[in-house]
């Protein structure tokens, strides 16, 4: 990308770049839409349009040399335009993005933002710059507050510069005209507002109207991202992508699935915290401690292991553990606190669950989760402890734990459901949902089925995390075969015989498994795992077309 | 008088030919949404009923109108909330419904009122119902549809949203400030040190805190 930099670009970055001391180098994203632009992908960029929001490059007009974007998005139709570009998430440090604007009518909107993992939520993670046009006045959000920066005129090149400073937790931001008279410029606006200090961005969007109260017809140019950190990222792989979407999506499973984790408490009785000793903390008005050491963005301080009632003081040594654990920091510590916290309160379900839980790989530990989780009948969170410690443990050869029980024709769409659920289809959690309906066809044995499912599912993350490719094949086509012997559809499973094949360099077994996949059911997932195969197979055609039917481009 | 009379025929036959508007292939698309009785609408036909655009909401109004039975009435406001466009007609009917004690309608009547109105009454009539109802589940369902459902407020109306959300936090009742909080955390991302267990004096310092926002807001409007 930057390789490919043009030279008006460069003379405008240079221009912009001028009133930042930090700023020594050149950016790492850059986008000047003069004829080329790199492949669209998971780490360039996106572009969400359709017939009716268009998104294409065009010689109209430019703020330098010969293109730009032109943006087209109709009122009132429930949806806009949107030019999503990704980059290495920063969080320390300062990162300016700039990008020139041209507006074709004054009554039409457009935004521009700079947001974390959380997206557009207002969280330190989430929206941290947000600059609107809103067919009246540009507004940049500082403190919740869009606050009022110019009005614009049409056919007017405008460039906005945001300079973050991931130090101070706040943003400089100004406007200049095409001649780069600087029109506006503000100076510590505050990022977005939360409870603690670590701000972090990783995408820039740009966007017709979101409320889509207007319409938006405007041209963007001369889009960059540059830091101070200078974060070096690593080589392209693929087109539009650094590592191969097979590769992300086992990530993210094994991320989500099988990271070594504290269960959640879903009542102040987990804790130990009975009616007698709520009344005790609310006599003792230590009520918003309570809250606070419950709230997701609770941060330890020893205070808290010291001052409180004791068994907040427990609650505050298990956050510590819990969070020492999720970090993977400092394991000593991390049982110490642990074990304080026990010490406090021996009782607690979800501190003797956590502490089985600390205590991996112990072999042992996962014979009392199973005792616990008969204990607690019901409780899903032992079954999820149990398949942590699978994975943690990559299994104890003597256990079987690939052994189904038998099939009814009655819960065979319950499994079915439970195979395939992606992704919410309704209200709710599915996952519960499809808990509740086997527990609804399987009153006697649900447990055993979803025991079997969740800890075949964990033991295959064991084996990819571990990089064991052959065996996890070979569990997922023992499971995609048994699942098949039995009617029920597998593609999920049949998918992971395709991916293992493709990382064990079997690029047209995987294609295989994809396309029966498909033939019944498209997926954008398989078709970008599709893509790689065909990467791999050096049919760029191809490849370009199913990684273009996700993540689009500006062509046409 | 000829000019008039011309100017009146040609304002008729243009507002008949508004209300025939929909094609053949429109009008059967919106009528087996309105007849599908269901929750769940195929978000392609969803979006082909936003290209369609307003007079695609003629039947499924119409419909709601003829109807006495509540589930039904429920699932085209569900319809109305998933397509999203503005009209002032959906918002008059559903405001007909905003205080039923049907708890299925109740909501997704809430929930569809932000999605097709931006009218000051709805959101007054919403945060009557978050502060006033006397069940406090149409209580929280109001407060969610105000969290989440105004979509089509201008910066003004905002203002208005806010200061019934602010003003909230200083109800006697501990659930109605608890989701006034969560709504204002969900708009603005930040609480300003409010908790509606902590004490009266504790609670009064965070208010004048969202009061000091509020008029900064103001200012920037």
């Amino acid at each position: 990308m930057v390789a490919r930099l043009s030279a008006k670009l460069v003379a405008v970055l240079i221009t912009v770049f001028a009133q930042f001391a930090w700023s020594q180098t050149s950016p790492y994203v850059a986008y000047d839409f003069d004829g080329y632009l790199p492949d669209s992908g998971p780490d360039t960029f996106q572009v969400f349009r359709s017939n009716l929001h268009k998104a294409k490059l065009s010689q109209a007009f430019a703020h330098a040399g010969t293109g730009s974007i032109h943006f087209v998005d109709p009122a009132g139709d429930g949806d806009f335009v949107e030019f999503q570009g990704y980059f290495e998430e920063q969080s320390q440090g300062h990162l300016s993005f700039g990008f020139s604007v041209l507006l074709t009518d004054r009554d039409n909107a457009f935004s521009a933002a700079l947001t974390g993992t959380k997206k557009y939520q207002h969280h330190p993670e989430g929206l941290n710059f947000w600059m609107i046009y809103d067919g009246d006045w540009l507004r940049s959000y500082s403190n919740s507050i869009p606050k009022k920066i110019i009005q614009l005129e049409t056919f007017q090149w405008y460039t906005v510069l945001a300079d973050i400073d991931f130090d101070a937790n706040t943003y400089d931001v100004s406007v200049s005209d095409e001649s780069g008279n600087v029109l506006y410029r503000e100076k510590s606006l505050a990022l977005a507002p939360g409870r603690h200090d670590h701000h972090s961005v990783k995408e820039f969007s740009i966007v017709g109207d979101i409320s889509d109260q207007l319409a938006s017809d405007f041209f963007i140019d001369s889009v960059y991202i540059a830091s101070s950190t200078h974060p070096k990222p690593t080589e392209w792989v693929a087109p539009g992508r650094r590592s191969l979407f097979v590769e992300r999506w086992n990530k993210f499973q094994s991320n989500v699935v099988g990271r070594l984790r504290c269960l959640p408490a879903i009542s102040l009785e987990d804790f130990g915290i009975d009616h007698e000793a709520l009344g005790e903390i609310f006599q003792s008005n230590e009520m918003d401690d309570l809250l606070r050491l419950t709230s997701d963005q609770y941060r330890f301080t020893e205070r808290d292991t010291e001052e409180l009632h004791p068994k907040l003081q427990a609650l505050a040594h298990w956050r510590h553990a819990c969070q020492l654990l999720e970090r993977g920091e400092d394991v000593a510590s991390m049982r110490a606190s642990m074990e304080a916290s026990l010490d406090l309160v021996s009782d607690a379900y979800i501190y003797q669950l956590s502490d089985i839980v600390i205590r991996a790989p112990d072999l042992a530990a996962v014979d009392l989760i199973v005792e616990m989780g008969h204990l607690r009948d019901g409780d899903l969170r032992s079954e999820i402890a149990m398949a942590m410690l699978a994975r943690q443990l990559k299994l104890d050869e003597d256990r079987v734990y690939f052994q189904a029980p038998d099939l009814s024709s009655a819960t065979q769409q319950i499994l079915f459901d439970l195979e395939r659920h992606e992704k919410p289809t309704t209200l709710g959690d599915p996952t519960q949902l499809a808990i509740e309906q086997l527990k609804a066809f399987m009153p006697d044995d649900w447990r055993n089925w979803l025991h079997w499912a969740v800890v075949t599912e964990f033991q295959y993350m064991a084996l990819v995390g571990s990089e064991d490719y052959t065996s996890a094949r070979q569990l997922a086509a023992d499971v995609s075969t048994f699942l098949e012997e039995m009617n029920i559809g597998n593609p999920l499973w049949r998918e992971r015989v395709g991916d293992m094949a493709l990382l064990l360099g079997e690029p047209e077994m995987a294609l295989q498994q994809y396309e029966a996949i498909t033939i019944e059911r498209s997926s954008s997932r398989i078709d970008l795992k599709s893509a790689d195969v065909h990467h791999l197979l050096g049919n760029k055609e191809k490849e370009r077309d199913l990684r273009e039917s996700v993540y689009r481009n500006f062509q046409n | 008088m000829r000019i008039l009379a011309v100017t009146i025929l040609t304002v008729v036959i243009f507002s008949a030919n508004h209300a025939l508007a929909l094609t053949d292939g429109q009008t059967a698309l919106v009528s087996k949404l309105v007849n599908s009785n269901t929750f769940v609408y195929p978000r392609e036909d969803i979006a082909d009923i936003r290209d369609i655009g307003p007079d695609a909401l003629q039947p499924i109004i119409t419909a709601y109108q003829s109807t006495e039975d509540h589930t039904r009435k429920a699932q085209l406001a569900r319809l109305l909330w998933d397509i999203g466009l503005e009209s002032d007609e959906a918002s008059s009917v559903l405001l007909e419904d905003a205080k039923t004690e049907h708890r299925t309608l109740r909501v997704n009547v809430q929930y569809a009122l932000g999605s097709v109105s931006a009218d000051e009454v709805v959101v007054e009539t919403l945060l009557d119902n978050m502060r006033n109802d006397p069940n406090a589940f149409f209580r929280d369902k109001a407060a969610c549809a105000l969290a989440y459902n105004q979509k089509h407020l201008s910066y003004d109306q905002k203002y208005d949203l806010y200061r019934g959300l602010i003003e909230g936090l200083s109800d006697e009742k501990p659930q109605v400030r608890s989701i006034s909080i969560q709504a204002l955390r969900i708009h603005t991302g930040q609480t300003m040190g409010f908790h509606p267990e902590a004490l009266v004096g504790s609670r009064d310092e965070s208010i004048a805190r969202w009061y000091t926002w509020l008029q900064d807001y103001q200012q920037s409007l």
